[in-house]
């Protein structure tokens, strides 16, 4: 019974972190049609940051909010310099393009900070364990679901309320009807960005926050995996990806948790074998109506 | 007034005869550390067309090749190693496969056959995602064929990978099984089931209403480049004589990829440039990676430089020459072969008296 | 008002619009006329913006705008209600409105149009928080037509208003048009109902195979023999 809670928490915990990833993918998915592959490799941009400038001595809340900072920036270069020129090539150009900028974040950071795991050290107060009933829980795992629950709370806010939020909408609802509307698509796609770093920052730093050790690659597989969280929650809709990020993780973190090791080992495969299955069975994944994008 | 860049003795000698001289040179007067370089490069280039084929030709953009030729150059490994080998090395390989040992060419054969049974296999549910899914998809069978590699230990060793294999792959070798696989890639393409194919890929609702069935052409289309990436993997793995799973992931899947969109992912000729560009660029940075001296200037270690490079190098060109170096030409190919560039050696004349007459 | 001067566009390699020239005065409504693919559509796209043209200029309000982004036209006062309505369907019908004011930072502004709007459409008053997708055919021209209005734009671009639209809907939707007239708009209409737009026109111009093979006043065009047999006869029988 304990086993089963814990595993619990931990999928609670792993699911936020994967919803923060998979929200910023299908923001930028649903106004561009972008799969980035760079958006997991954002991560561990953030958590670099994170790290040189907690060697500079900055304060920690200062820090993460310079890192998240940092990170936004780099996405809307990345945006200005390399997809912007693309935007009417074709989805394979952007998809390729995106690959190649992640393998370009990555060996970046190789080259500036080597190919080793570091490891992020949080203030104490974070590692802090608290004692509920049976269990002990850390700081660090309430912080993740609050960072999650938060952003989303925003998020809902930007998309309902702004006017910037409703040009999002309307552009994922019609992008030649958004035209008419004067709307400057290319303003938005850039808030898209910022939006979904800054999600990305978050995810990677509470991500090391918890499990610690970091390295330039980090993020890819993360990325891909928060992908495939969007794509069964519905790519494109938020409430799906959020959705999608803790069917995922129940899903991993059960399957690691109770099959035997000589099958629980197949895990990346079993992740694999689900997406498959859903694009069969529910192509506009779980909560995906259409995704009016061909 | 006939170009000379048309003349058949044009052709002739620029993609037959001086290619020969080269291969020669190099197989009689070079050391071994050149030579395993243009084996290298030959297998690039069928893991270049391979990718080339689906991806540029039929519209079926994957990621996946990287992981037939993983299971390419795993199975022939299997197929060539002394049963005696297998059994101290792997433990606990059932004896069937331990049994088995067969002549090189049948292995490489075979190899190619178990990665398009696999495309196949695989093929029938994921081919009829579409666009960025199957990008995802196929990237993920990468990660999947990996994993399994990993884990599946009393056939693959895991992770530690197989060694011992023997060099079969000599460049006399390479060079055959190259031209014969970009020969039959190259009919495929110029055969009517190949312009099925570009016509799929250009207005898949036109093709249809012509009968070109999509699903089967398209599974054909990723069982075939599967069947060559792993007829490149096998070479690959009796070329290193070591091979490891993480050998075969997702920096060789990023390699591939930079091979086919730099020559040109429409045109099977732009295998050999975009392969030439990406096995010898790594070599000519090596004095980056691993920190030396280039022209009398020190240079620091750089991690990953190859990398940055290319990367960068790809993006400028999708942004400026989206259609890489050959964009949709084949013109290496269509010189290569054509009959006409062969027979046109012996009829010159009587082809000037045709023109005359016309 | 508005000068075209012979413009050429292209669309996926097939030039759609040939050497078009046409001029709208304030104050008119000038209606465009042609079979199906005839260039009516991509000359509207390219005044708003949509598409770009290969040669020839747009002059508004005595401004070059040739070539100009749709967000920069729309600030010019230049506002296009596209064929097929596209409404956002997943946002509410306010919502819409809303988007139509899009370029508009001033609320009270707004506020005001939005009443405005509501006076002249009611349904839309009543509708306000239903989905733009669950309106009828009818319902929906009229939100994208209150939409375009929203801007403030002065000259309205009215690609196919009838379009699938039940003749009484369609009577309804003409009525509208003059009385945007009334409130002082331009139009610039294209229109499959060729009678209609005829006899509600200052001026109309007749499109084939991307160029202008005819123009001139209502009167002009309505009693010419070949118009009447090509656009009006067609007309008639369906």
């Amino acid at each position: 019974m304990n086993f089963f809670i814990a595993e619990i928490i931990n999928a609670i915990k792993l699911g936020s972190i994967y919803a923060l990833i998979a929200i910023g993918y299908s923001i930028v998915y649903s106004i561009l049609g972008l799969i980035n592959f760079a958006h997991g490799d954002l991560m561990m941009v953030a958590v670099y940051s994170l790290w040189v400038l907690m060697n500079l001595k900055i304060p920690f809340a200062l820090a993460v909010i310079l890192a998240v900072i940092i990170t936004m920036l780099l996405a809307i270069i990345t945006e200005r310099v390399a997809y912007r020129p693309l935007l009417n090539n074709g989805e394979e150009t952007l998809i390729i393009t995106s690959l190649a900028v992640s393998i370009l974040l990555q060996s970046i950071s190789q080259a500036v900070f080597g190919i080793d795991n570091k490891a992020l050290k949080v203030p104490v107060f974070f590692t802090k364990r608290i004692q509920i009933a049976d269990f002990t829980v850390s700081v660090m795992n309430f912080v993740i679901l609050a960072v999650t629950i938060v952003s989303v709370i925003v998020l809902a806010f930007i998309l309902k309320k702004t006017r910037i939020g409703l040009a999002m909408r309307a552009i994922k609802d019609n992008s030649l009807a958004a035209d008419f509307m004067g709307i400057n698509r290319k303003a938005v796609i850039v808030a898209a960005f910022g939006i979904g770093s800054a999600l990305a920052a978050l995810a990677g730093i509470t991500y090391t926050g918890e499990y610690v050790s970091f390295d330039p690659q980090m993020g890819f597989m993360l990325g891909i995996k928060a992908f495939i969280a969007a794509v069964i929650g519905g790519l494109g809709s938020i409430t799906g990806a959020a959705l999608g990020a803790f069917v995922l993780a129940f899903l991993e973190i059960f399957f690691a948790g109770y099959l035997p090791d000589s099958i629980a080992s197949y895990q990346t495969v079993f992740v694999f074998l689900i997406l498959i299955l859903v694009l069969l069975v529910r192509p506009d994944g779980l909560l995906g109506k259409n995704a009016k994008r061909s | 007034m006939e170009k000379i860049k048309d003349k058949a003795i044009f052709k002739f000698i620029t993609v037959v005869v001086i290619p020969l001289l080269i291969l020669i040179v190099i197989e009689t007067k070079m050391n071994d550390y050149y030579k395993t370089v243009v084996i290298l490069l030959f297998i690039n280039v069928i893991l270049a067309a391979a990718t080339n084929f689906t991806n540029g030709i039929t519209g079926i953009f994957s990621l996946g090749t990287a992981s037939f030729m993983a299971i390419g150059a795993y199975v022939g490994s299997l197929l060539t190693l002394p049963p005696d080998m297998k059994c101290s090395r792997i433990q606990g390989i059932p004896a069937f496969i331990a049994e088995i040992k067969l002549p090189f060419f049948a292995a490489l054969l075979i190899s190619g056959l178990f990665a398009a049974v696999f495309a196949g296999i695989i093929g029938i549910p994921i081919l009829r995602a579409k666009g960025h899914y199957l990008a995802v998809i196929t990237l993920g069978t990468v990660i999947v064929v990996k994993s399994l590699l990993d884990n599946l230990t009393s056939i693959t060793n895991g992770s530690r990978g197989i060694s011992g294999m023997e060099g079969y792959s000599t460049l006399p070798v390479t060079v055959l099984v190259t031209v014969l696989s970009l020969y039959v890639m190259y009919r495929i393409k110029t055969s009517s089931l190949g312009r099925g194919m570009i016509a799929l890929k250009n207005d898949e609702d036109a093709a249809e209403s012509l009968g070109i069935s999509r699903f089967r052409v398209r599974l054909f289309s990723f069982m075939i480049s599967a069947f060559f990436a792993g007829i490149g993997g096998c070479l690959w793995a009796h070329l290193q004589r070591s091979i490891a799973p993480s050998m075969f992931y997702l920096t060789e899947t990023f390699m591939i990829l930079e091979m086919s969109v730099l020559g040109g992912m429409e045109s099977l000729s732009g295998a050999i440039p975009g392969a030439a560009i990406i096995t010898f660029f790594p070599y000519l940075l090596s004095d980056f990676s691993t920190g030396g001296e280039i022209f009398g200037i020190k240079v620091p270690k750089i991690n990953g430089i190859t990398n940055i490079v290319m990367s960068v190098l790809f993006i400028l060109v999708m942004i400026f020459r989206k259609g890489g170096i050959f964009r949709e030409n084949d013109y290496i190919f269509d010189a290569m072969f054509s009959p006409d560039t062969y027979s046109g050696l012996f009829k010159k004349e009587h082809d000037d008296v045709l023109k005359k007459d016309v | 008002m508005l000068k075209v001067n012979e413009l050429n566009v292209s669309y996926k390699e097939i030039r759609a619009v040939r050497n078009v020239s046409l001029s709208v005065e304030r104050g008119e409504i000038v209606s465009l006329i042609g079979t199906n693919g005839a260039g009516k559509t991509s000359v509207l796209r390219t005044l708003s913006g949509i598409i770009k043209p290969e040669s020839g200029s747009i002059i508004y309000n005595g401004e070059d705008i040739t070539g100009l982004d749709a967000h920069e036209t729309v600030k010019r006062g230049i506002v296009q209600v596209p064929e097929g309505r596209q409404v956002f369907s997943t946002m509410t019908v306010r919502e819409n409105l809303l988007l139509g004011a899009y370029l508009v930072k001033d609320k009270k502004l707004n506020k005001k149009r939005i009443e405005e709007i509501e006076n002249m459409f009611p349904i839309l008053s009543e509708r306000k928080n239903m989905l733009a997708g669950k309106l009828s055919g009818g319902e929906q021209q009229m939100l994208v037509i209150g939409r375009a209005l929203m801007s403030g734009g002065e000259l309205i671009l009215l690609d196919e208003p009838s379009l699938g639209l039940a003749p009484k809907v369609v009577e309804e939707i003409f009525n509208i048009i003059i009385k945007l007239k009334q409130m002082g708009k331009t139009i610039l209409l294209v229109e499959q109902h060729a009678q209609e737009a005829i006899d509600i026109s200052d001026k109309v111009y007749v499109m084939e195979t991307g160029e202008i093979k005819k123009a001139g006043n209502a009167t002009t065009i309505g009693d010419s023999e070949d118009i009447r047999s090509i656009y009006l006869g067609a007309d008639k029988t369906t």
